[in-house]
C-alpha cells in the first residue's frame, strides 16, 4: 500500500510539473493581495455575491449573459440610464437628456467632463466614438469576436465627435426605442487606450468609468471587484465586491445562512417561503420584464384553426398556475408585455377561463389524426423556473376539455432551433426584455419583419405589423401608446401565442445588508452593510 | 519492464488520435449547435451566422478537424472556449489540479477506511463486526451522494465555517500550482481553511470507493487466510498481527490495487454531483457544463486529457504489480 500511496504521490508530482506554470489570467488592473483592505463601518468591507455560474466575458460589446451584465454594469457606464428604482431615463456620462433634431433623426449629448477610466485614460467624445463604432461595425479593428447586440443599433448611421464632450448621432430613421437602447449594457463606454493595448485580453481585463474596477478573476471561483477610487460620482458604501459561483442553489442558501454570502440571486420560488421565516434572512424582489407564454404554429392546422387557440386559452387557468407551479409569486399576463413596461393595465381584461364555453369550441375543430403536440424546454429560465411542470400544467388543463396533449421536452442547446422548426406544434418559450419598451416584446417576437426567427408562431397580421412599426418612429407618447393599445387588442384577439405569466427578480439577502433589485440593472454599488 | 513501459507509452498518442476523430465526431452527430446553446431565445439568424462564421463551424466538418489536429499536432493548440474565450488548455490547467487533489483526498480517505474495514471483517469473520462492516459498506455504496453532500454541509458546514468546497473567496493569494493545500502553504496563509473546505467533499467522495475497497479487501483477505502458507505461519507461532499484515497482506493487495486504481481514474473524471453540491471547481462540471453548451473545443481537450489521465494510471498500476507480486513480468 505504501508503494500506491508512492506512485500516487508520483503522479501529482508530474501534474503538478505539467499544470504548473503560474496562473497569468488571475490578477487583472493590479490585482494582488487585498485581505479586507479598509473596510466599511457597520460591515467587513466585502459583500459576497453567489450566483448560479460565473461570467464569460466583461468587454461590454460582446456581453449575452445576465451573468456577464451582473458585473459589467458595475465596471461600466453608459450615457443615459435608468432610475434609482423604475424604468424612466435619466443621464449618466451625458450631462443632460439629448437634444433631438425636429426630424428625429440628428440626437447631441453634451458629455460630462473630470471623468476617467480605471486606466486613468480621459473621458471624452473620442471613447465615445471608439465604443459605439467598435459595437457596430463587424469591420472596426477593434470589434470583439462577437457583438450579440450589433444589430440592436442598426438604426445608427455614424457616430460623430463634436467637440471633446460633445457627440452627435445620426440615425437612419427617427426611433423611439433608442433612448432606451443607449441605457443598455452592450453600450457601456469602454476606455480606448485599454481596448488597443490589451487586445483580446481586453475581455478578462476591462476599463470602464464605473464605481468598481476588476480587482481579481478566478475563473468559476471568484470575481472580485474593488472600489474606484478616481470615480466622479457617489463612491459605493463597500469597498468590494465578490461574484461567487455557487451552482447548487441549496449550498448557496446554506452558505447565505452560515454568513458565508450576503446575497444569494438564483433562489428557488419554492425556498422563498423559509426565506422569508428565517430571521436573519429576506427576499428582496421587484417585478420582472419578462414573459412566459405558450405559442402556436400559425401555419399548421389544428394549431392554425382560430376556434383551438379560443379553446386552449379558455382552458389555461392563470391564477392556478400562478398558484401550482410559481407558488404564487408570478403575475398572471393579461398581454405579452410585462405590466412594469405596459403601465397601467387595468383596462385591460384578464384572459378568460371557462371550461365549458372551452369543451364547446374544441367540439367545432378538425383535430386531424396526429396527435397534439407541446414542446417544451427542460431547462430553468428565468420566466419558467420548472419548465416540466408548466408543460404538465398545460396537459392537465387541456385534458379537462378533452384533448389529450403529447409532451415533448427538449435540452437547451437544441429547443430554440427546434421552436423555429416550421413544423412545429404548440410550444412553451419566454422573453427577458433588452429594453424596456413594448417594441422588445411586440416587434422582436410578433413582427412579420422578425421572421421565421424569433416570431415562433409564424405569424402575419398586416394591421398589427403596421401599427407596431410606427411606432418605433412615433416620439409622442399619446400617440404611441394608442398604436400599441390596438395591437395589444390584435394580439389578444388572434392568439397567434398566449401569454402565461411575468416572473420576479428575486434576491435572498442577509440582514444585515441593505439591497434593493433593480428591475432592470444590476446595481450592487447602491448596497450597503448596515451601521447598528 | 523499461521497453514494456516505452511501447506502451509510444502507442499512447495513435491512442489519442483516434479518440480525438471519435469524440470529434460524435459530439457534431448530437442534436443542437454551439451558437444555439449560446444564444437562446436571443438567438437571430443574423447573430446566429455571425457566431457560427468566428468558430468556423460553416466549414466542412472534414475541413474543421483538419483545422483541429493541424493546430493539436503543430503548434499545442486545443482551441478556445466558445464560451468563456480563453484557451481550453488553461482551463485544464485549472480545473484538473482542483479535480487530482479531491481524488487524491477521497482515495486517501478510501484506503485508509476501506482496507482498515476489509483487513478487520476478514480476521473478524463472522462475527458482529464483520457484519457491522457489511453494512457500513452497504451504506457506503447506497447513500445518494448529492443527499449525503447536502447533509454534511448542513451538519458541519458552519462549525467549520466552510459551506462549500471553495477557498474563503475573501483570501486573496497567488495560485502557481492551482492545487489549493500547496498553494496556501507556499503563500503562507489559509492552509487551515484549505484544509476545512477540503474535507467535507473528500468525504462525500469517498463514501463509495471506501464501500468497494473494504469488500475486495474482504474477500481477498479471506481467500488469503485460508491457504495454507499461512495456516503454516500460524503453525509456526508467527504473532497473529503479523500473520495478517505481513504474510497475508501483501498477497491479497493486487485485486485492492486493481480496484483502486480504476476508482482513482473514474474519480479522475470529476465527481459532478460531489462538485456540484460543494462548488469544487474540477474536471465533471466542466465536462457536463460543455456538453450542455455543445463547447466543443472544451469537450474535445477534456476528453483527450481524461483518456491521457486513464492510460496513464492504468500504466502505472500496471508497473505496480510487478512491485507487489515478483512473479508478474513483463516482457
Amino acid at each position: 500500500m505504501r508503494r500506491a500511496l508512492v506512485s500516487i504521490a508520483v503522479l501529482i508530482t508530474l501534474t503538478l510539473l505539467l499544470t504548473g506554470c503560474p496562473d497569468s489570467g488571475a490578477a487583472a488592473n493590479g490585482g494582488g493581495n487585498g485581505g479586507d483592505g479598509g473596510g466599511t463601518a457597520g460591515g467587513p468591507g466585502y459583500l459576497i455575491y453567489a450566483r448560479s455560474t460565473d461570467a464569460t466575458t466583461l468587454d461590454p460589446a460582446e456581453v449575452l449573459y445576465g451573468e456577464d451584465a451582473k458585473v459589467t454594469e458595475n465596471v461600466y457606464e453608459t450615457l443615459v440610464t435608468f432610475e434609482d428604482a423604475g424604468i424612466g431615463l435619466v443621464p449618466k456620462l451625458a450631462t443632460a437628456l439629448p437634444t433631438i433634431s425636429e426630424d428625429g433623426k440628428t440626437w447631441t449629448f453634451t458629455l460630462r467632463q473630470g471623468v476617467t477610466f480605471h486606466d486613468g485614460t480621459a473621458f471624452d467624445a473620442a471613447a465615445v466614438v471608439f465604443s459605439f463604432e467598435r459595437l457596430v461595425s463587424a469591420d472596426h479593428p477593434h470589434a470583439p469576436k462577437q457583438r450579440p447586440y450589433g444589430p440592436t443599433y442598426g438604426v445608427i448611421e455614424k457616430v460623430e465627435a463634436t467637440g471633446d464632450h460633445e457627440v452627435v448621432f445620426s440615425l437612419k430613421e427617427p426611433s423611439a426605442v433608442f433612448l432606451q437602447q443607449l441605457a443598455m449594457f452592450p453600450v457601456g463606454i469602454v476606455s480606448p487606450t485599454a481596448v488597443k493595448e490589451r487586445g483580446e485580453d481586453y475581455r478578462k481585463s476591462p476599463s470602464g468609468t464605473g464605481p468598481y474596477k476588476l480587482e481579481e478573476w478566478r475563473h468559476r471561483e471568484k470575481l472580485s471587484l474593488v472600489r474606484y477610487d478616481g470615480y466622479w460620482g457617489e463612491k459605493p458604501a463597500i469597498e468590494r465586491v465578490i461574484f461567487q459561483p455557487v451552482s447548487d442553489s441549496q449550498t448557496a442558501l446554506e452558505m447565505l445562512k452560515n454568513g458565508e454570502a450576503h446575497i444569494v440571486d438564483h433562489v428557488t420560488l419554492a425556498d422563498i417561503e423559509a426565506i422569508e421565516k428565517n430571521e436573519n434572512l429576506y427576499v428582496a424582489r421587484t417585478p420582472s420584464l419578462n414573459v412566459g407564454y405558450l405559442a402556436f404554429n400559425m401555419n399548421k392546422p389544428p394549431y392554425n384553426d382560430q376556434k383551438f387557440r379560443d379553446a386552449v386559452a379558455l382552458a389555461i387557468d392563470r391564477d392556478a398556475l400562478n398558484k401550482f407551479v410559481y407558488y404564487g409569486l408570478a403575475t398572471p399576463s393579461k398581454t405579452i408585455v410585462p405590466p412594469v413596461i405596459w403601465g397601467d393595465t387595468s383596462e385591460l381584461t384578464p384572459y378568460e377561463h371557462d371550461l365549458e364555453k372551452a369543451k364547446k369550441l374544441i367540439t367545432e375543430v378538425d383535430l386531424g389524426s396526429e396527435p397534439i403536440e407541446l414542446w417544451h424546454m427542460t431547462f430553468a429560465r428565468p420566466y419558467m423556473p420548472e419548465p416540466n411542470r408548466v408543460a404538465e400544467f398545460v396537459k392537465d388543463a387541456l385534458s379537462k376539455i378533452g384533448l389529450e396533449v403529447k409532451l415533448q421536452g427538449f435540452e437547451k442547446a437544441s429547443y430554440t432551433n427546434k421552436t423555429k422548426d416550421p413544423d412545429h406544434p404548440m410550444c412553451l418559450l419566454g422573453w427577458n426584455a433588452d429594453y424596456a419598451d413594448p417594441d422588445n416584446f411586440l416587434y422582436f417576437l410578433l413582427h412579420g419583419e422578425a421572421g421565421d426567427d424569433l416570431n415562433i408562431s409564424f405569424w402575419r397580421n398586416a394591421e398589427f405589423d403596421t401599427k407596431v412599426k410606427a411606432a418605433q418612429s412615433e416620439l409622442d407618447p399619446a400617440k404611441r401608446k394608442a398604436l400599441y393599445a390596438r395591437a395589444a387588442e390584435l394580439y389578444r384577439a388572434e392568439k397567434p401565442s398566449i401569454s402565461l405569466v411575468h416572473v420576479p427578480q428575486l434576491a435572498a439577502v442577509s440582514k444585515a445588508v441593505e439591497y434593493e433589485v433593480h428591475p432592470i440593472e444590476y446595481r450592487l454599488f447602491p448596497a450597503r452593510f448596515k451601521t447598528n | 519492464m523499461t521497453a514494456y513501459v516505452i511501447r506502451r507509452l509510444l502507442v499512447t498518442p495513435f491512442l489519442l488520435i483516434a479518440v480525438s476523430f471519435i469524440v470529434f465526431g460524435l459530439i457534431r452527430s448530437v442534436p443542437g449547435d454551439p451558437a444555439e446553446a449560446l444564444l437562446g431565445e436571443k438567438g437571430s439568424a443574423e447573430v446566429l451566422a455571425e457566431i457560427r462564421k468566428t468558430h468556423g463551424l460553416d466549414k466542412p466538418m472534414v475541413e474543421q478537424y483538419r483545422i483541429y489536429m493541424t493546430g493539436v499536432v503543430f503548434r499545442g493548440d486545443f482551441g478556445r472556449s466558445y464560451v468563456h474565450h480563453i484557451d481550453v488548455t488553461d482551463e485544464i490547467k485549472r480545473y484538473l489540479p482542483a479535480t487530482i487533489e479531491l481524488t487524491c483526498a477521497a482515495m486517501a480517505i478510501s484506503l485508509i477506511f476501506g482496507v482498515g474495514l476489509g483487513v478487520i471483517a476478514a480476521v473478524k469473520k463472522g462475527t458482529w463486526v464483520d457484519y457491522l462492516s457489511s453494512v457500513i459498506a452497504l451504506i457506503g455504496v447506497s447513500v445518494p451522494v448529492y443527499w449525503l453532500g447536502l447533509l454534511l454541509l448542513i451538519a458541519f458546514g458552519k462549525k467549520l465555517g466552510a459551506s462549500s468546497g471553495n477557498l474563503p473567496v475573501t483570501l486573496f493569494i497567488e495560485r502557481p500550482t492551482g492545487f489549493v493545500l500547496i498553494d496556501t502553504l507556499i503563500a503562507g496563509e489559509g492552509f487551515g481553511a484549505a484544509c476545512r473546505h477540503l474535507i467535507l467533499p473528500a468525504i462525500a467522495l469517498s463514501t463509495i470507493p471506501v464501500a468497494l475497497i473494504a469488500r475486495i479487501t474482504r474477500s481477498s483477505m479471506l481467500d488469503v487466510l485460508e491457504s495454507d502458507y499461512v495456516r503454516t505461519a500460524r503453525a509456526k507461532g508467527v504473532a497473529p498481527w503479523k500473520v495478517v499484515m505481513v504474510h497475508a497482506f501483501r498477497n491479497a493487495l493486487i485485486p485492492i490495487v486493481t480496484l483502486a486504481g480504476l476508482e482513482f481514474g473514474y474519480l479522475l473524471g470529476g465527481a459532478v454531483l460531489t462538485e456540484t453540491v460543494f462548488t469544487w471547481p474540477g474536471m465533471g462540471t466542466w465536462i457536463v457544463k460543455s456538453v450542455q453548451d455543445r463547447d466543443y473545443p472544451a469537450i474535445q481537450a477534456a476528453v483527450i486529457t481524461l483518456a491521457t489521465t486513464f492510460v496513464l494510471v492504468n500504466l502505472l498500476v500496471d508497473i505496480l504489480y510487478a512491485f507487489i507480486d515478483p512473479r508478474i513480468r513483463y516482457g
